[in-house]
Protein backbone atom coordinates (compact mmCIF):
# COMPACT_ATOMS: atom_id res chain seq x y z
CA UNK A 1 0.00 0.00 0.00
CA UNK A 2 1.29 3.45 -0.95
CA UNK A 3 1.16 5.35 2.36
CA UNK A 4 2.35 8.69 0.93
CA UNK A 5 -0.43 8.63 -1.63
CA UNK A 6 -2.96 7.71 1.07
CA UNK A 7 -1.92 10.57 3.37
CA UNK A 8 -1.90 13.01 0.48
CA UNK A 9 -5.40 12.00 -0.58
CA UNK A 10 -6.60 12.36 2.96
CA UNK A 11 -5.14 15.87 3.26
CA UNK A 12 -6.52 16.90 -0.13
CA UNK A 13 -9.94 15.47 0.71
CA UNK A 14 -10.01 17.22 4.08
CA UNK A 15 -8.99 20.64 2.74
CA UNK A 16 -11.34 20.42 -0.25
CA UNK A 17 -14.36 19.48 1.86
CA UNK A 18 -13.45 22.02 4.56
CA UNK A 19 -13.42 24.87 2.04
CA UNK A 20 -16.36 23.64 -0.03
CA UNK A 21 -18.58 23.69 3.08
CA UNK A 22 -18.38 27.50 2.95
CA UNK A 23 -19.34 27.66 -0.72
CA UNK A 24 -21.87 25.00 -1.61
CA UNK A 25 -24.83 23.89 0.50
CA UNK A 26 -25.09 20.41 1.95
CA UNK A 27 -21.78 20.03 3.79
CA UNK A 28 -22.59 22.09 6.88
CA UNK A 29 -23.40 18.94 8.89
CA UNK A 30 -19.78 17.79 8.76
CA UNK A 31 -17.81 18.75 11.87
CA UNK A 32 -14.00 18.72 11.80
CA UNK A 33 -14.03 15.17 13.20
CA UNK A 34 -16.48 14.07 10.51
CA UNK A 35 -14.28 15.65 7.84
CA UNK A 36 -11.20 13.85 9.18
CA UNK A 37 -13.01 10.51 9.24
CA UNK A 38 -14.59 10.88 5.81
CA UNK A 39 -11.33 12.03 4.21
CA UNK A 40 -9.48 9.10 5.79
CA UNK A 41 -12.18 6.71 4.58
CA UNK A 42 -12.13 7.94 1.01
CA UNK A 43 -8.31 7.89 0.91
CA UNK A 44 -8.13 4.40 2.41
CA UNK A 45 -10.90 2.91 0.30
CA UNK A 46 -9.58 4.37 -2.93
CA UNK A 47 -6.07 3.09 -2.20
CA UNK A 48 -7.45 -0.38 -1.44
CA UNK A 49 -9.59 -0.25 -4.59
CA UNK A 50 -6.53 0.63 -6.68
CA UNK A 51 -4.80 -2.49 -5.43
CA UNK A 52 -7.86 -4.66 -5.93
CA UNK A 53 -8.61 -3.45 -9.46
CA UNK A 54 -4.90 -3.14 -10.34
CA UNK A 55 -5.27 0.45 -11.50
CA UNK A 56 -1.84 1.28 -12.82
CA UNK A 57 -2.32 4.52 -14.75
CA UNK A 58 -3.48 7.98 -13.60
CA UNK A 59 -6.71 7.80 -15.61
CA UNK A 60 -7.92 4.59 -13.97
CA UNK A 61 -6.80 5.85 -10.55
CA UNK A 62 -8.70 9.10 -11.01
CA UNK A 63 -11.90 7.34 -12.08
CA UNK A 64 -11.68 5.06 -9.05
CA UNK A 65 -11.00 7.97 -6.71
CA UNK A 66 -13.95 9.93 -8.14
CA UNK A 67 -16.40 7.06 -7.72
CA UNK A 68 -15.20 6.13 -4.24
CA UNK A 69 -15.13 9.77 -3.05
CA UNK A 70 -18.67 10.36 -4.24
CA UNK A 71 -19.99 7.14 -2.72
CA UNK A 72 -18.17 7.61 0.59
CA UNK A 73 -19.33 11.19 0.96
CA UNK A 74 -22.94 10.40 0.10
CA UNK A 75 -23.22 7.30 2.28
CA UNK A 76 -21.35 8.85 5.22
CA UNK A 77 -23.69 11.84 5.17
CA UNK A 78 -26.74 9.60 4.88
CA UNK A 79 -25.78 7.15 7.63
CA UNK A 80 -23.84 9.19 10.19
CA UNK A 81 -25.12 12.73 9.72
CA UNK A 82 -28.62 11.53 8.81
CA UNK A 83 -28.90 14.03 6.02
CA UNK A 84 -29.18 13.19 2.35
CA UNK A 85 -26.37 15.16 0.76
CA UNK A 86 -27.31 16.87 -2.53
CA UNK A 87 -26.07 14.86 -5.51
CA UNK A 88 -24.57 17.96 -7.15
CA UNK A 89 -22.59 18.79 -4.01
CA UNK A 90 -21.32 15.22 -3.81
CA UNK A 91 -20.31 15.15 -7.48
CA UNK A 92 -18.60 18.56 -7.35
CA UNK A 93 -16.71 17.58 -4.18
CA UNK A 94 -15.61 14.25 -5.66
CA UNK A 95 -14.55 15.92 -8.92
CA UNK A 96 -12.48 18.53 -7.10
CA UNK A 97 -10.82 15.97 -4.83
CA UNK A 98 -9.97 13.90 -7.90
CA UNK A 99 -8.66 16.90 -9.82
CA UNK A 100 -6.47 18.18 -6.96
CA UNK A 101 -5.22 14.69 -6.27
CA UNK A 102 -4.37 14.23 -9.97
CA UNK A 103 -2.42 17.49 -10.08
CA UNK A 104 -0.48 16.84 -6.87
CA UNK A 105 0.22 13.19 -7.67
CA UNK A 106 1.59 14.27 -11.04
CA UNK A 107 3.88 16.81 -9.39
CA UNK A 108 5.15 14.36 -6.80
CA UNK A 109 5.53 11.68 -9.46
CA UNK A 110 7.73 14.00 -11.56
CA UNK A 111 10.24 14.81 -8.83
CA UNK A 112 12.02 11.44 -8.51
CA UNK A 113 12.46 11.30 -12.29
CA UNK A 114 14.03 14.77 -12.28
CA UNK A 115 16.39 13.65 -9.51
CA UNK A 116 17.37 10.56 -11.49
CA UNK A 117 18.23 12.66 -14.56
CA UNK A 118 20.52 14.86 -12.48
CA UNK B 1 -47.68 65.83 -6.58
CA UNK B 2 -50.13 64.93 -3.82
CA UNK B 3 -50.44 61.37 -5.17
CA UNK B 4 -46.66 60.91 -5.17
CA UNK B 5 -46.47 62.19 -1.62
CA UNK B 6 -49.09 59.66 -0.49
CA UNK B 7 -47.30 56.81 -2.31
CA UNK B 8 -43.99 57.77 -0.69
CA UNK B 9 -45.61 57.99 2.74
CA UNK B 10 -47.20 54.54 2.31
CA UNK B 11 -43.87 53.09 1.16
CA UNK B 12 -42.12 54.53 4.23
CA UNK B 13 -44.85 53.17 6.51
CA UNK B 14 -44.67 49.67 4.99
CA UNK B 15 -40.85 49.66 5.24
CA UNK B 16 -41.01 50.78 8.87
CA UNK B 17 -43.51 48.02 9.66
CA UNK B 18 -41.30 45.43 7.98
CA UNK B 19 -38.24 46.63 9.87
CA UNK B 20 -39.98 46.67 13.23
CA UNK B 21 -41.33 43.17 12.62
CA UNK B 22 -37.99 41.71 11.54
CA UNK B 23 -36.05 43.31 14.38
CA UNK B 24 -37.76 40.94 16.79
CA UNK B 25 -36.16 37.96 15.04
CA UNK B 26 -32.79 36.37 15.56
CA UNK B 27 -30.12 35.93 12.96
CA UNK B 28 -28.12 32.75 13.38
CA UNK B 29 -24.86 32.03 11.59
CA UNK B 30 -24.54 28.39 10.55
CA UNK B 31 -21.55 26.62 12.11
CA UNK B 32 -19.87 23.33 11.26
CA UNK B 33 -22.02 20.44 12.39
CA UNK B 34 -25.28 22.36 12.05
CA UNK B 35 -28.09 21.05 9.91
CA UNK B 36 -31.45 22.71 9.43
CA UNK B 37 -32.99 19.95 11.54
CA UNK B 38 -30.51 20.43 14.42
CA UNK B 39 -31.04 24.20 14.39
CA UNK B 40 -34.79 23.67 14.31
CA UNK B 41 -34.63 21.37 17.35
CA UNK B 42 -32.37 23.76 19.25
CA UNK B 43 -34.44 26.88 18.72
CA UNK B 44 -37.83 25.20 18.89
CA UNK B 45 -38.99 26.40 15.46
CA UNK B 46 -40.15 23.92 12.82
CA UNK B 47 -37.99 23.06 9.80
CA UNK B 48 -40.70 24.18 7.39
CA UNK B 49 -41.04 27.51 9.23
CA UNK B 50 -37.29 28.08 9.02
CA UNK B 51 -37.32 27.22 5.34
CA UNK B 52 -40.18 29.53 4.52
CA UNK B 53 -38.72 32.41 6.58
CA UNK B 54 -35.38 32.08 4.85
CA UNK B 55 -36.57 31.25 1.36
CA UNK B 56 -34.76 27.92 1.35
CA UNK B 57 -35.65 25.40 -1.35
CA UNK B 58 -33.96 22.51 0.41
CA UNK B 59 -32.75 21.61 3.92
CA UNK B 60 -29.12 22.09 2.91
CA UNK B 61 -27.03 24.86 4.44
CA UNK B 62 -23.58 26.37 3.95
CA UNK B 63 -21.17 27.06 6.80
CA UNK B 64 -21.35 30.79 7.56
CA UNK B 65 -24.82 31.19 6.07
CA UNK B 66 -26.99 33.55 8.10
CA UNK B 67 -30.51 32.38 8.73
CA UNK B 68 -33.37 34.23 10.33
CA UNK B 69 -35.02 32.56 13.29
CA UNK B 70 -38.50 33.95 13.87
CA UNK B 71 -39.33 34.90 17.43
CA UNK B 72 -42.74 33.43 17.91
CA UNK B 73 -45.44 34.45 20.29
CA UNK B 74 -47.57 32.27 22.49
CA UNK B 75 -50.71 31.16 20.73
CA UNK B 76 -53.85 32.21 22.60
CA UNK B 77 -54.98 28.62 23.17
CA UNK B 78 -51.60 27.69 24.62
CA UNK B 79 -51.44 30.75 26.83
CA UNK B 80 -54.00 29.28 29.22
CA UNK B 81 -51.36 27.04 30.81
CA UNK B 82 -49.63 23.74 30.11
CA UNK B 83 -47.41 23.42 27.09
CA UNK B 84 -46.35 26.60 25.25
CA UNK B 85 -44.82 24.99 22.20
CA UNK B 86 -44.76 28.13 20.06
CA UNK B 87 -42.23 29.97 22.25
CA UNK B 88 -38.68 30.51 20.97
CA UNK B 89 -36.73 28.11 23.16
CA UNK B 90 -33.30 29.41 22.23
CA UNK B 91 -34.14 33.00 23.06
CA UNK B 92 -35.59 31.91 26.39
CA UNK B 93 -32.52 29.78 27.06
CA UNK B 94 -30.29 32.81 26.55
CA UNK B 95 -32.07 34.61 29.37
CA UNK B 96 -32.01 31.52 31.60
CA UNK B 97 -28.28 31.16 31.01
CA UNK B 98 -27.62 34.83 31.71
CA UNK B 99 -29.80 35.04 34.82
CA UNK B 100 -29.39 31.60 36.40
CA UNK B 101 -26.23 29.96 35.09
CA UNK B 102 -25.00 29.04 38.58
CA UNK B 103 -28.43 28.02 39.87
CA UNK B 104 -29.69 24.44 40.26
CA UNK B 105 -31.60 22.98 37.33
CA UNK B 106 -35.03 23.56 38.87
CA UNK B 107 -33.97 27.19 39.48
CA UNK B 108 -33.22 27.54 35.78
CA UNK B 109 -36.61 26.10 34.83
CA UNK B 110 -38.26 28.43 37.35
CA UNK B 111 -36.61 31.50 35.78
CA UNK B 112 -37.86 30.39 32.36
CA UNK B 113 -41.30 29.77 33.83
CA UNK B 114 -41.39 33.31 35.27
CA UNK B 115 -40.84 34.72 31.79
CA UNK B 116 -43.58 32.50 30.38
CA UNK B 117 -45.92 33.49 33.21
CA UNK B 118 -45.31 37.12 32.33
CA UNK B 119 -46.29 36.50 28.70
CA UNK B 120 -49.63 35.16 29.89
CA UNK B 121 -50.15 37.87 32.51
CA UNK B 122 -52.12 40.99 31.41
CA UNK B 123 -49.67 43.11 33.43
CA UNK B 124 -46.81 42.35 30.99
CA UNK B 125 -46.35 42.33 27.21
CA UNK B 126 -47.65 39.23 25.44
CA UNK B 127 -44.61 38.21 23.41
CA UNK B 128 -41.37 36.65 24.56
CA UNK B 129 -39.18 39.29 22.94
CA UNK B 130 -41.26 42.11 24.38
CA UNK B 131 -41.07 40.65 27.90
CA UNK B 132 -37.34 40.11 27.60
CA UNK B 133 -36.56 43.54 26.28
CA UNK B 134 -38.97 45.43 28.51
CA UNK B 135 -36.90 48.31 29.95
CA UNK B 136 -35.31 47.54 33.34
CA UNK B 137 -36.96 44.11 33.47
CA UNK B 138 -33.80 42.00 33.41
CA UNK B 139 -30.31 43.04 34.44
CA UNK B 140 -28.71 40.61 31.99
CA UNK B 141 -30.42 42.37 29.07
CA UNK B 142 -29.15 45.76 30.26
CA UNK B 143 -25.54 44.55 30.68
CA UNK B 144 -25.52 42.46 27.50
CA UNK B 145 -24.97 39.09 29.19
CA UNK B 146 -28.12 37.80 27.52
CA UNK B 147 -26.26 37.73 24.20
CA UNK B 148 -23.90 34.93 25.29
CA UNK B 149 -24.75 31.51 23.93
CA UNK B 150 -26.62 29.29 26.38
CA UNK B 151 -25.29 25.91 27.48
CA UNK B 152 -27.22 22.68 26.99
CA UNK B 153 -28.63 22.80 30.54
CA UNK B 154 -30.20 26.19 29.94
CA UNK B 155 -31.66 25.06 26.61
CA UNK B 156 -33.12 21.97 28.29
CA UNK B 157 -34.49 24.07 31.15
CA UNK B 158 -36.16 26.44 28.70
CA UNK B 159 -37.66 23.42 26.92
CA UNK B 160 -39.00 22.00 30.19
CA UNK B 161 -40.62 25.32 31.06
CA UNK B 162 -42.15 25.55 27.59
CA UNK B 163 -43.51 22.03 28.06
CA UNK B 164 -45.35 23.17 31.17
CA UNK B 165 -43.03 22.64 34.18
CA UNK B 166 -43.26 25.59 36.56
CA UNK B 167 -41.26 25.10 39.79
CA UNK B 168 -41.85 28.78 40.64
CA UNK B 169 -45.52 28.11 41.36
CA UNK B 170 -46.79 30.74 38.95
CA UNK B 171 -44.37 33.51 40.01
CA UNK B 172 -44.04 36.72 38.03
CA UNK B 173 -40.83 38.01 39.62
CA UNK B 174 -37.58 36.55 40.82
CA UNK B 175 -34.59 38.15 42.47
CA UNK B 176 -31.54 37.45 44.56
CA UNK B 177 -32.34 38.79 48.06
CA UNK B 178 -28.65 39.19 48.87
CA UNK B 179 -28.13 41.57 45.96
CA UNK B 180 -31.42 43.38 45.41
CA UNK B 181 -32.08 46.74 47.05
CA UNK B 182 -35.03 47.59 44.79
CA UNK B 183 -37.95 48.69 46.99
CA UNK B 184 -40.66 47.63 44.56
CA UNK B 185 -39.44 44.06 44.28
CA UNK B 186 -39.44 43.67 48.08
CA UNK B 187 -43.14 44.58 48.16
CA UNK B 188 -44.01 41.45 46.16
CA UNK B 189 -45.34 38.33 47.87
CA UNK B 190 -42.56 35.75 47.99
CA UNK B 191 -43.93 32.29 47.31
CA UNK B 192 -40.87 30.09 47.00
CA UNK B 193 -37.09 29.98 47.05
CA UNK B 194 -34.87 27.92 44.74
CA UNK B 195 -31.10 28.22 45.07
CA UNK B 196 -30.17 31.87 45.55
CA UNK B 197 -33.33 33.21 43.90
CA UNK B 198 -36.66 33.92 45.52
CA UNK B 199 -39.82 33.87 43.40
CA UNK B 200 -42.68 36.26 43.98
CA UNK B 201 -46.11 37.22 42.69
Amino acid sequence: MNWVSLVMRMVIGFITLFLLAYIIPGLSGFTIIHLLVVSFLLAFLSTVAENVFLADNPKKKSILLFIISALTLYLYSLVLIRQRAPVITVLVSAALITAFNFVFQERIGEKPEENVKE
Amino acid sequence: MGKYLIIVMIAILVTALCISESSANWTYTVKRGDTLHSISTRVGVGVSTLRSWNGLWTNHLRVGQRITIPTQTVAPAQAQGGSRVGVDRYLLARLVHAEAEAEPYSGKVAVAAVVLNRIVSPRFPNTLAAVLYQPLAFESVANGRVYTNPNSDSIRAAGDAINGWDPSGGALYFFNPAKTANRFIWTRLIITRIGKHVFAL
